[in-house]
């Protein structure tokens, strides 16, 4: 997390070329970790990860692309959206359901460049990062039976795995841009001198910066504490849980420091050439990316009502 | 010292207007960052060393 941190510093998610290959393919076949995440983590195979569909966004169960076994391939088709990077990837992990059967959710391994992988829409969206979000028909692909990540059954329980890493990404991704805006902040409001002071004089932007300061202490406190509890052998369930909490957190928090710096640069802040200028449009999707803070308060709800108040609250 | 620190300044940083402007890095500026992100083991810091990662936690 600290890595994701240091180089989310850096606009147009320019992160992502600090290579993170999907958690997940740790569960393959000693095979296919030869074949896919060695290369992967060197950097000569790019995979992509494609989950969202039409119906189907935080409601993982709305899967409808189906895989269907005919002789020694599967046979898929379906639709997907946000498919992010996959125009470009060397492998795609896609979320099925096998034989239109939703109790049996898995993933496969697929070439996007396959015949049949068609991406309809190239959509434009406010972070300019070079990689796109594709929206893609799947139509009769063929996929060796071998290609698939873990068993028949098991895609979703491998996809929130991937959710627990990609969410706190996403917080230490807020805290990295909270982070280098109010350092941006600061140093401009000891500069900018109005009225014979510098604004960081006036109290009003003095306690802007102090309420940032503490924004961003405080959420990087709960993603560093949550992360050595993971790291101390958290249970799956908990892990889900707190992920998501915190990620709600940073990424709220993120946004709330990074608008109170654009405030404190004033007309200069909105100059696309001012770092601050992009970090807004940045951490501004935090809040949206691999569910909306909406959806971590009903995943958070739900925990506190399946295992009690304790999961969040009940630690010394 | 904090892994991954400096890295952005030196060898992102340089690039983010030219991104933001075009909405793409030349091939040959995205294979210097691939260098320096191997130069730095920033590569796949989630995955265990016997993989080819840099064997540090997920979280």
């Amino acid at each position: 997390m600290i890595v994701n941190e240091e180089v989310a510093k850096a606009t147009g998610a320019l992160w992502g070329r600090v290579w993170l290959p999907p958690m997940c393919l740790k569960d393959g076949t000693r095979e296919q970790k030869e074949e896919i995440l060695r290369p992967a983590c060197a950097g000569k195979v790019f995979v992509a990860f494609c989950t969202s569909e039409p119906g189907a966004g935080s409601d993982a169960g709305g899967v409808r692309t189906s895989a269907v076994l005919r002789g020694n391939h599967w046979v898929v088709n379906g639709e997907k959206c946000f498919a992010s990077f996959s125009e470009g990837a060397d492998l795609a992990l896609l979320t099925t359901i096998v034989d239109s059967d939703p109790k049996k959710p898995t993933l496969l391994i697929i070439n996007p460049k396959t015949k049949g992988y068609n991406i309809k829409r190239l959509p434009s969206f406010m972070q300019r990062s070079g990689h796109g979000h594709p929206e893609v028909d799947i139509r009769d692909i063929k996929v060796p039976a071998d290609a698939m990540l873990g068993e028949v059954g098991q895609g979703f329980e491998l996809t929130k795995d991937w959710f627990v890493e990609a969410r706190l990404a996403i917080a230490a991704r807020s805290i990295g841009m909270a982070i280098r805006a109010t350092e941006l902040a600061e140093a401009y409001a000891a500069k900018r001198v109005q009225f014979g002071r510098p604004i960081g004089d006036f109290q009003a932007i003095e306690f802007m910066i102090t309420e940032m300061a503490a924004d961003i202490m405080t959420g990087k406190s709960m993603l560093y504490r949550v992360c050595a509890e993971i790291d101390g052998g958290l249970d799956r369930k908990h892990a889900h849980a707190k992920a998501s909490a915190t990620k709600w957190y940073c990424s709220e928090a993120g946004w709330r420091v990074v608008d109170k710096a654009l405030q404190i640069f004033g007309e200069r802040g909105a100059m696309c050439e001012n770092p601050v200028e992009r970090l807004h449009r940045d951490v501004r999707l935090e809040r949206i990316c691999e569910g909306t803070s909406e959806i971590q308060k009903v995943i958070i709800g739900g925990h506190i009502r399946k295992r009690g108040l304790d999961v969040y609250t009940g630690w010394s | 010292m904090r892994p991954g620190a400096g890295f952005a300044e030196k060898h992102l940083f340089p690039h983010e207007e030219e991104l933001d402007v075009n909405d793409h890095l030349p091939e040959e500026t995205e294979e210097a960052i691939r260098q320096a992100v191997r130069d730095y083991h920033l590569n796949a810091v989630n995955h265990a060393v016997e993989w080819g990662g840099q064997g540090r936690s997920s979280s």
